[in-house]
């Protein structure tokens, strides 16, 4: 199974939105029962179909933070191709609703004008870590070759595109009634302030199999697709419409990934489509209901989440106040215009047909309690999960606080830039601990600074903890001066491998704090700096500080200003 | 289909797996080789008293003299001649590697066979080359089993031809006078058995008697990873004991199983080997399963469900029919679906469709969904009220002619046929049937025993009870 497959119609066939049109199927929000509330502790799902029998299907399945607890049922989605397909495709360029579209500039954030007020509801897919597909064992990989990853089941054969229907969850989704806080930052400071804290409720949270993806060439009249990402298991997860504008919106999207990356469930990395977000936006005037939502899908940045909801409102905003309607359709957001464009689908309501799907048996989820003696190891314990889930974000930050009696922002931040591990291990060596605070300046300012200008991320830093740590001690007895330490990182950044007495030798960078070789300097520059003698004398004291700088200068800049400055004061005064 | 000739005399092989209508036909002297039991065969094989090559070369002179029956639709004479040899050079070795090594077999075109064209019948599929084996087809490449050809059968196995989704393997088996055993959902992997009905589909196994069955099912039962239905529990392969006591036997008799178009012969045989149990020893009584009369209209809506989703992945486009409209994509889909199907495929599809909206999903699928769980229920209690066996028959008469067959629309076809047969897929448990007695005309009549799950090694043993009983006058081969 390696080859593209491909077709030529005669004529060129219909463009596709987006990135691939990925996820075309909107499989959690219409239809179906309400989510039910979990009663007891063994959940059960019979599909109701008397020839099921208990099988041994192993699911791959990401575990949750709090009190969730887990239901598994299956459905399949049943639904003829060509439909599955038109709710990808759009011919036209966009049309205009309710007069000309505002400009990106108008969504700048900041409160809507007048008495509207905003209300997002959020379908976030996250791809749940695991080497091999949901049902089965091909491996999961971006960016590998087209069609290098496909079985016969992720190609449905004998069908050509998977079989024609995704597996979901629609009914009994893995969990329901959840909730969600996190707090809205002022990103615009590097000292990250609370602006404000929000709860969200999660109506649901299911698993479900991509799609896999189709690419209209228009020129040649083919039609390309890539089966690599069919069948690999996602996250749906399905907020209430509890957010009321873009930064609300973005915050949640970015604490929810914090919580994906902590439980290793998924690495969140929005670039690649592992996190995808559609959002439901509409506009109200305060106290009215709810206005008619439009949907803004396959968002790929919390940046873009908030940069559209953002435009979305205000466009709304103008066409309800230009006397136009809302239309309930499915948009997209054109990051580099900063608009969100209809996708011109008429938003049908699909009725998706859903029915249990026969090949898979119930998957039950146990707890201590309820777990089969002799048969701990072959069944799904939710208690044992719980036990091995690791910390979320939220107690990191609160633990940081508490252990290492860091400030909250700098905990915020450490966990934010995901430096908690790195930050750990360099406060916590054996047998010495390192200054949390230092630590927190040499890891939020230095490291990220270095991280920074190299345009890296922080998981390609060459600078290993360890590595880091010897730097602070040097920095710490004095053998060398903060700024020179930064210079050294800076080397190590680069790729310097040698040791930091190496280093320091032969740039002669070891800090002078020797008194009388120090004094001599000192001497040396007051002599030359009369005026700022004079100065000093007819009680200008800040001329101490020139005089420092004169100082280090001489010594490129390896004089120990603490030393330097008592013996400067000395001087001026003693004479 | 021809009428086949039946003596008396002494029970034959059969060396066929799934559908094969070879037994149908006069075997010219040349061919008696193949009148052994598949254990009759195998033995001669280990003691080199022929060998693979010759009777693969046998099967095949005797297929290609049967060719006008369109019992193939790929004929695979080629790689069995090559897989014939190698098997005869391991049984030269002395490396059998099991008793259907060197065995003949058939499959039916709804399995997917490795490089082997697989069509399911369909225009839809015409030109499929599957690049797996079905695990069914593959355990019986690993056993050394020599692959003829993929048999005919209805589209998509949507007639009484084949697996055994509502009776496909039994029915057949009955007008044939074969046995014909559909072992219980779950202990035959469905894996790459092209679906039609899932929850109902059972790969089934066509033989001359009982003991061959049981063999077919030691080789090809047991736990497949990559059907998650199939039970994890280790299968063990039985053989079945020649002495057969049968006096602490339960067997009930359904009486809602007296359905109106019953034949009188048919009823008369049923009668008889109810009577043959009870004076043997065995406690035969009657029983009731009250909800057979709904089995019918809950397959029907079940049926139609899961076709109507298992089809969804058929557009033409990489193989099989293509129609030529390319005004758009959905244009192409819906000339491909709509030229690829035929008039029953189409009909279901649009039928599942209608019963999964939302609007429709309790009143037909949910609802048929509890008929089922009813049907199921049916079988338990009387299960667990102490009976063993159910004795029914399997078909309402002997096999119909060809002008009964095309008179009769495909859902009145199966409504008559499909009546005793169905609630066991809708229940999953094992049944077989057993040929019992020739009609007026010769035909074949058979009775269906229906098992608890899991509990074939009882079915078989009881069914070959019967057989010995009986003494179902086999197909014998005309001297030339």
């Amino acid at each position: 199974m390696n080859s593209c497959l491909l077709f030529s119609p005669q004529n060129p066939p219909q463009r596709l939105g987006g990135e691939g049109g990925n996820s075309p199927q909107r499989l959690g929000g219409e239809g179906g029962n309400p989510p039910q509330r979990l009663g007891g502790e063994e959940l059960s799902l019979g599909t109701g179909t008397g020839g099921t029998l208990p099988g041994d299907w192993e699911g791959r399945v990401g575990t949750l933070p709090g009190d969730w607890e887990g239901r598994v049922g299956l459905e399949i989605h049943a639904q003829c191709k060509h439909e599955l397909m038109s709710s990808v495709l759009y011919s036209e360029p966009p049309r205009r609703l309710g007069g000309e579209d505002p400009s990106p500039e108008t969504g700048r954030g900041g409160p809507l004008p007048g008495d509207w007020e905003g209300r997002v509801g959020l379908e976030i897919h996250a791809q749940i870590s695991s080497n091999s597909k949901l049902f089965s064992g091909s491996q999961v990989q971006f960016s590998a070759p087209p069609n290098s990853l496909v079985s016969p089941l992720d190609a449905s054969l004998p069908g050509t595109l998977p079989a024609g229907y995704q597996i979901t969850q629609q009914r009994l989704p893995l969990a329901v009634n959840g909730h969600l806080t996190f707090d809205v930052y002022d990103e615009s400071r590097s000292q990250r302030q609370v602006l404000k804290s929000c709860q969200v409720r999660i109506k649901q949270l299911q698993l479900e199999q991509d799609s896999g993806k189709s690419l209209h060439d228009q020129e040649n009249g083919e039609v390309l697709v890539d089966l690599n990402r069919a069948g690999v298991a996602l996250m749906e997860i399905v907020t209430e419409p509890d957010m009321v504008d873009g930064a609300e919106a973005a915050a949640m999207v970015k604490e929810l990934q914090l919580i994906l990356q902590s439980l290793r469930t998924c690495d969140g990395n929005m670039s690649e489509g592992s996190m995808r977000v559609d959002a439901n936006i509409s506009v109200s005037r305060s106290g009215e209901e709810l206005g008619t939502r439009a949907e803004v899908k396959n968002i790929n940045s919390a940046k873009f989440v908030q940069k559209a909801i953002e435009y979305e409102m205000q466009r709304q905003i103008q066409v309800l106040e230009g006397a136009g309607e809302v239309e309930e359709e499915t948009r997209y957001f054109d990051w580099k215009a900063g608009k969100t464009i209809s996708l011109r689908d008429k938003e049908q309501r699909h009725d998706y047909r859903y029915m249990p799907e026969p090949n898979l048996p119930p998957l039950i989820l146990y707890t201590d309690a309820t777990s089969p003696r002799g048969m701990e190891d072959a069944v799904v314990n939710i208690d044992r999960i719980r036990e091995q889930m690791r910390e979320l974000p939220d107690a990191t930050r609160r633990r940081l606080v508490e252990e290492y009696g860091i400030q909250f922002q700098h905990s915020v931040a450490l966990v934010g830039e995901g430096l908690v591990e790195y930050f750990e291990s360099l406060v916590d060596v054996k047998g010495k601990g390192r200054d949390p605070r230092s630590a927190t300046s040499w890891v939020l300012t230095d490291l990220l600074e270095e991280l920074h200008k190299r345009s890296l991320t922080f998981q390609e830093c060459p600078v290993t903890a360890s590595k880091l740590g010897e730097i602070m001690d040097i920095v710490a007895v004095g053998t060398i001066s903060k700024s020179t330490g930064k210079k050294i990182l800076g080397l190590q950044f680069d790729g310097d491998n040698r040791s930091l007495s190496q280093v320091i030798d032969e740039h002669q960078w070891a800090q002078i704090r020797d008194e009388e070789t120090l004094g001599r300097i000192c001497e040396d520059i007051l002599e030359k700096h009369p005026e700022l003698v004079d100065a000093y004398r007819k009680g200008n004291k800040k001329v101490v500080n020139r005089l420092m700088g004169e100082v280090q200068k001489a010594t490129n800049k390896c004089a120990d200003p603490t030393v330097t400055s008592r013996l400067l004061k000395k001087k001026l005064e003693g004479h | 289909m021809c009428r086949s000739k039946h003596h008396g005399g002494r029970p034959e092989s059969s060396l066929t797996f799934l559908t094969t209508f070879l037994a149908q036909f006069n075997f010219p002297r040349v061919f008696s080789m193949l009148g052994l039991t598949l254990k009759e065969t195998a033995r001669l094989l280990s003691e080199g008293k022929t060998t693979a090559a010759e009777l693969c070369a046998a099967c095949v002179a005797r297929a290609k003299q049967v060719q006008e029956l369109n019992v193939f639709i790929t004929e695979t004479y080629n790689t069995a001649g090559q897989q014939a040899a190698d098997s005869t050079l391991r049984h030269r070795q002395g490396n059998r590697l099991h008793v259907l090594d060197g065995i003949p077999v058939t499959i039916k075109d709804a399995f997917s066979t490795a490089g082997v064209r697989t069509t399911c019948a369909s225009r839809i599929l015409r030109d499929y080359v599957p690049p797996y084996n079905a695990t069914m087809v593959q355990r019986l490449v690993d056993r050394g089993a020599v692959l003829l050809g993929k048999t005919n059968m209805d589209e998509f196995a949507m007639g009484a031809l084949g697996s055994d989704t509502g009776g496909s393997v039994r029915n057949p088996a009955s007008y044939c006078g074969v046995v014909g055993l559909k072992p219980t959902y779950g202990l035959l992997s469905r894996h790459g058995l092209i679906p039609l009905v899932n929850s109902l589909d059972v790969p089934g196994i066509f033989t001359r008697c009982v003991d061959d069955a049981a063999i077919m099912l030691g080789a090809l039962a047991g736990h497949d990873p990559k059907d998650s239905t199939t039970v994890s529990d280790t299968f063990q392969p039985f053989s079945l004991p020649e002495d057969i006591d049968i006096t602490r036997l339960h067997v009930g008799i359904p009486k809602e199983y007296h359905a109106p178009h019953l034949s009188a012969e048919t009823l008369n045989t049923w009668q008889r080997a109810a009577d043959l149990l009870e004076d043997a020893g065995a406690r035969v009584s009657q029983v009731s399963l009250p909800h057979t009369p709904y089995s019918i209209v809950c397959y029907s809506v079940l049926c139609a469900a899961e076709v109507a989703s298992n089809m969804a992945r058929y557009d033409g486009l990489e193989f099989g029919h293509r129609g030529s409209d390319h005004s758009s994509t959905e244009a192409l889909y819906a000339q491909t679906r709509h030229e690829g199907f035929n008039d029953v495929v189409r009909g279901r599809i649009l039928a599942g469709n209608y019963f999964l909206l939302k609007r429709h999903y309790d009143h037909y699928f949910i609802q048929a969904q509890r008929i089922r769980r009813l049907i199921a229920n049916d079988f338990r209690k009387v299960f667990e009220g102490g009976v063993d066996i159910l004795l029914t028959p399997t078909t309402l008469s002997p096999a119909r002619s060809y002008r009964w067959f095309v008179q009769e629309d495909n859902r009145t076809r199966t409504e008559q046929e499909d009546v005793f047969t169905q609630p066991v897929n809708l229940a999953g448990i094992p049944a077989v049937n057993v040929p019992v007695a020739l009609s007026e005309d010769g035909l074949p009549i058979g009775l269906q025993l229906i098992g608890q799950s899991f509990q074939e090694k009882t079915l078989l043993t009881v069914a070959k009870w019967l057989e010995q009983q009986v003494n179902f006058p086999h197909l014998q081969l005309p001297e030339h």
